[in-house]
């Protein structure tokens, strides 16, 4: 361990160690190399019962049920579940738009997301799962998933090292993204999604056909929705640098509007395709957010039964 | 529109506030780094028109709160003559008051008479210029007169009503005067008249006196006429000619009172009642009109007047006018008027001394011939007339006989009967060269019938100088061009003329009562003619029984003139009237002019006063005094007021909003939804 100790001050250890009774889990059946907590696509040596198949010639004879055989005189083979690995991607909006926060003492949406990222990160690496990264802005940095600790220390080092910079690309990150991973994952999405809704649903659906689990956490500060200003304002965009100057009041309303709908056509094409999006305000607890995210998703998959 | 605290109008600047501080508020903008500028764009695109127009709506109302503020508290002032004067109070205003007797009269359906009006007016527009100093100049006096209250103007005894006549020239004169002295700052002249043309006199040369003096002024001066003049309604007037007593009983002194009167109407014509008050018995008898102006004598049997005389008046119905249906006359014995006929043609001598003279029965008629050189026999105290024939007098003589005249003598200067080159004769008449007619007699064919010696008689019968035949005639040569022609021949050389000199007049006749000189010896013209001089030359003899009021100024003090109906408060200065002074009574009339209807037209006065910024108000008679102007800033105050609601209005409502403000939606996220499932 040449490199310099990493900064891991976006590590709670206290939310960890709360956290670390729940595991992350997916609401569909993953492809994993290794055994693991998560359910597979495949049949396997798990002790969990899946079905009854007819024997086919080749097939282990030690699967045959033979009470089965005894009361029909026919052959069916006993399959059990397959319990596997997870492989994460954890895509993180590195933007300088994350770097916007209406309460500089609450932590940027940058900081939020970052811890939300390597608390991910964490949990996975220590239930098993193997976990990437990859932090997007002009540039795209890419983390390939692994399950050992040594990996999870990088993954820590390159958040620690992350600036948010330049102009966020995130529809055509995604779209490479869903192209170069074919591998069922998890893919976790963390970003204040701040572009047109129908190219960003389209990358959603892109990741979908591949049968990923999308969650996205969609960071927006309390301010952002709000718009509670009351001078006029000069307003600098924080990606491009573009400024305009105008009174709040006048536009309050039709910013509203615009935000509204924004969410409301980001809701309903999530929900169109099955992805666990959560609209996420920075003043909200980091830890009640992971809690209930990490919850809904143990009631969903065993409500789904293994 | 003028203001009562015009200084306020500084702080109009103030209108700019609103949108200063709004620009000021955009200047001191906020930075905000910003992340969510996509909504911000699109939402900026979309407010933009509708809420652009509804600040700037906001600024306008705000900036018209205040613009109404400031008005209203520079208290402006609206409606017509005032009204229209910019900028402040002058330091002076004159008010040059027409209180003449044609003020007296009213707009048809009016109860206050024109100076009434006038002077309600006046108030009025004085409340408004409150800073200002007042001076009256009225048409009586004229002597500026500082009003110290312009409210007591109705109650002020120089505002009263008069019988006099108005000399605008004069006044405006006197007002020109007062400005030269007083040098005021700035000034403004009110001249408040009926416009009546024998008032304002404009052929008059002093106008341009005035014109000039006007442009000449250091101050600004704005001269603004109050036009009263009406068509007038209906109204009779009555103006008294003649009262003449002659004694027909010697004994008794018992005799005939003529009075000679002319009716002038507006159109109507008809039977009016008039109203007869002899000595404080009244008669009424039945006035036939039949034309506008009408002249007409009546004769009374009276008995022998005391020694102040005896007094009266004439009376018609009231009518739009009731200062002029008054005519008062004072008629007393006629004292012994003597006529000195001076001349060196004895037969011219006697003539005249019996035309004076007709009855020497009569006391009240004497009369005495004397040649020229022992002229300085004549009684000049006594003389009514003196009938100058031949050579010119003496030194000494001359001198008396210009006494004479200017004490109110008549004088009828006759041709020497010779030619006398360019030598002057009497009175400063040189006479022309003795012209003989030929075959046809030189003919009189134009003579003033109204006025002077040759005026018709009492029965309205013209003389009969058509009849003359004048074979001889000499001209006076000297001074015919001031003098008035009484009587011309057909070449239009004049038979009699007359100017005023002094007190009195000069007559000059161009022909005698000699057979070759002309038929004027029969005496059909010369009687009457002569007899008229003796009554111009007697009056002042006696004192005078009747004057004009306002030109007539009593002798001695001025109390002991009083009004001998003591019914009416009456000032022998300016109200027509009978006044007593011990045993003395006079009788004041009205001008005559002001009978006479012609007006100035209104765009004459601009001619008139050229030299001045003149705003004429018209018809003045209809405009209501409180109508004259009023400050308006209740309204300005009710304006403001209307545009703060306005303001709030739009500040606070939804309306001209980008978009209709929604119920703020719920923004608990999924996850609270979540969390509170949970719970």
């Amino acid at each position: 361990m040449a490199d310099a100790p990493p900064n891991l001050e976006f590590l709670d250890h206290g939310v960890i160690g709360r956290l670390s009774r729940l595991i992350l889990n997916v609401r569909n059946p993953m492809l994993g190399s290794v055994n693991g907590l998560h359910r597979s696509a495949t049949r396997g040596a798990s002790v969990e019962f899946a079905e009854y198949r007819k024997y086919a010639p080749g097939d282990d004879i030690k699967f045959l049920d033979w009470r089965v055989f005894a009361r029909t005189d026919k052959f069916f083979i006993r399959e059990f579940e397959a319990d596997t690995n997870l492989r994460c991607y954890v895509v993180m909006d590195t933007s300088a738009s994350m770097k916007f926060t209406s309460t500089p003492e609450g932590g940027t949406r940058f900081d939020y997301a970052r811890r939300l990222a390597a608390t991910l990160a964490h949990m996975l690496v220590h239930q098993g799962d193997s976990v990437g990264l990859t932090c997007f802005a002009e540039k795209t940095v890419d983390l390939p998933p692994r399950r050992t600790p040594s990996h999870l220390r990088q993954i820590y080092q390159t958040l620690g090292q992350a600036t948010p910079t330049g102009e966020s690309n995130i529809v055509q990150t995604l779209h490479d993204f869903a192209e170069r991973i074919r591998q069922r994952a998890l893919v976790v999405i963390i970003s204040d999604l701040f572009t047109e809704v129908p190219p960003l649903l389209d990358c959603i659906k892109h990741l979908r056909f591949y049968k990923h689990d999308v969650a996205v956490f969609h960071l927006l500060d309390r301010q952002e929705y709000d718009f509670d200003f009351t001078r006029p304002v000069r307003f600098v965009d924080l990606e491009s640098g573009a400024d305009l100057i105008t009174d709040p009041s006048v536009v309050r309303d039709a910013y509203r509007d615009a935000v509204t709908d924004y969410l409301e056509a980001i809701r309903h094409g999530c929900q169109q395709f099955n992805v666990d999006y959560h609209l996420t305000y920075l003043d909200q607890s980091f830890e009640g957010l992971l809690t209930n995210f990490l919850l809904a998703r143990i009631r969903q998959s065993k409500k789904g039964g293994r | 529109m003028s203001y009562l605290q015009p200084w306020m109008l500084w702080a109009l600047p103030t209108v700019l506030l609103p949108i200063i501080i709004h620009l000021l508020n955009r200047l001191r903008y906020r930075t905000v780094h910003w992340g969510a500028m996509m909504f911000l764009l699109k939402a900026n695109k979309a407010a933009t028109r509708r809420a652009k127009i509804r600040q700037y709506l906001l600024l306008l109302f705000r900036a018209l709160v205040i613009l109404f503020l400031i008005w209203a508290m520079s208290r402006p002032i609206t409606g017509g003559w005032i009204g229209k004067a910019a900028g402040g109070a002058a330091e002076v205003v004159l008010v040059v008051l027409d209180r003449s007797a044609s003020m007296e009269g009213r707009a048809p359906d009016s109860q206050e008479t024109k100076r009434q009006h006038a002077i309600a007016l006046l108030t009025q527009a004085a409340k408004q210029s409150a800073g200002s100093r007042f001076v009256l100049i009225e048409n009586v006096l004229r002597q500026p007169l500082e009003i110290a209250d312009t409210a007591t103007l109705a109650s002020m005894q120089m505002a009263s009503a008069t019988d006099t006549a108005a000399d605008i020239p004069a006044m405006l004169r006197t007002a020109l005067d007062y400005l030269v002295k007083n040098k005021p700052g700035s000034a403004e002249v009110w001249i408040a008249s009926d416009l009546q043309s024998s008032n304002w006199r404009p052929d008059a040369p002093e106008w341009q006196d005035i014109a000039a003096r006007f442009a000449g002024l250091p101050q600004e001066t704005q001269v603004r006429v109050l036009d009263l003049s009406s068509p007038g309604g209906t109204n009779l007037s009555i103006g008294l000619k003649a009262a003449d007593f002659r004694v027909r009983d010697a004994k008794t002194g018992n005799g005939q009172l003529a009075l000679g009167f002319e009716i002038k109407t507006n159109g109507k014509t008809g039977t009016f009642p008039l109203l007869v008050t002899r000595d404080g018995a009244k008669s009424q008898t039945d006035l036939k009109l039949t034309a506008s102006s009408q002249r007409q004598t009546m004769k009374f049997d009276v008995p022998k007047p005391e020694a102040g005389g005896g007094w009266g008046k004439l009376e018609l119905p009231a009518d739009d006018n009731t200062a002029d249906n008054t005519a008062y006359f004072v008629h007393r014995t006629p004292i012994a008027m003597h006529t000195t006929v001076i001349g060196d043609l004895p037969l011219t001598g006697k003539i005249f001394r019996f035309s004076a003279a007709p009855d020497t029965s009569r006391a009240d008629r004497t009369a005495e011939t004397l040649t020229p050189a022992r002229a300085s026999g004549t009684r000049w105290k006594d003389s009514a007339l003196i009938v100058w024939q031949g050579t010119a007098p003496a030194e000494a003589e001359a001198k008396a006989l210009d006494q004479f005249v200017n004490d109110g003598g008549v004088l009828l200067a006759l041709p020497p009967g010779k030619n006398q080159g360019d030598s002057a004769g009497v009175a400063g008449i040189s006479w022309g060269e003795i012209e003989k007619s030929g075959k046809d007699a030189f003919r009189v064919t134009a003579w003033d019938d109204l006025d002077g010696p040759l005026q018709r008689t009492d029965a309205g019968v013209s003389l009969p100088l058509a009849r003359l035949s004048v074979i001889q005639r000499q001209m006076p040569r000297t001074a015919t061009a001031a003098a008035h022609v009484y009587g011309a021949y057909a070449d239009g050389q004049p038979f009699l003329t007359g100017r005023r000199v002094g007190n009195g007049f000069v007559f000059a006749c161009s022909t005698l009562p000699e057979e070759e000189w002309s038929s004027l010896g029969e005496g059909f013209v010369l009687l009457p003619m002569v007899q008229r001089l003796v009554a111009i030359g007697g009056k002042h003899l006696a004192p005078p029984a009747l004057a004009v009021a306002g030109e007539w100024k009593p002798e001695g003090t001025e109390g002991s003139w009083a009004p001998v109906e003591t019914d009416r408060r009456r000032d022998p200065r300016w109200n027509a009237g009978i006044y007593r002074n011990g045993a003395q009574l006079i009788a004041l009339n009205r001008a005559d002019a002001e009978d006479l209807p012609e007006l100035v037209e209104s765009a004459r006065l601009k001619d008139l006063l050229r030299g001045a910024k003149l705003t004429v108000m018209a018809d003045a008679l209809e405009l209501k005094a409180d109508r004259l102007m009023s400050e308006i800033w209740p309204a300005m105050v009710i304006a403001t007021m209307l545009f703060m609601c306005l303001e709030m209005l739009l500040a606070t409502s939804n309306a001209m909003l980008p978009v209709k403000l929604k119920a703020k939606p719920k923004t608990t996220t999924s996850a609270e939804k979540k969390e509170e499932v949970a719970a």
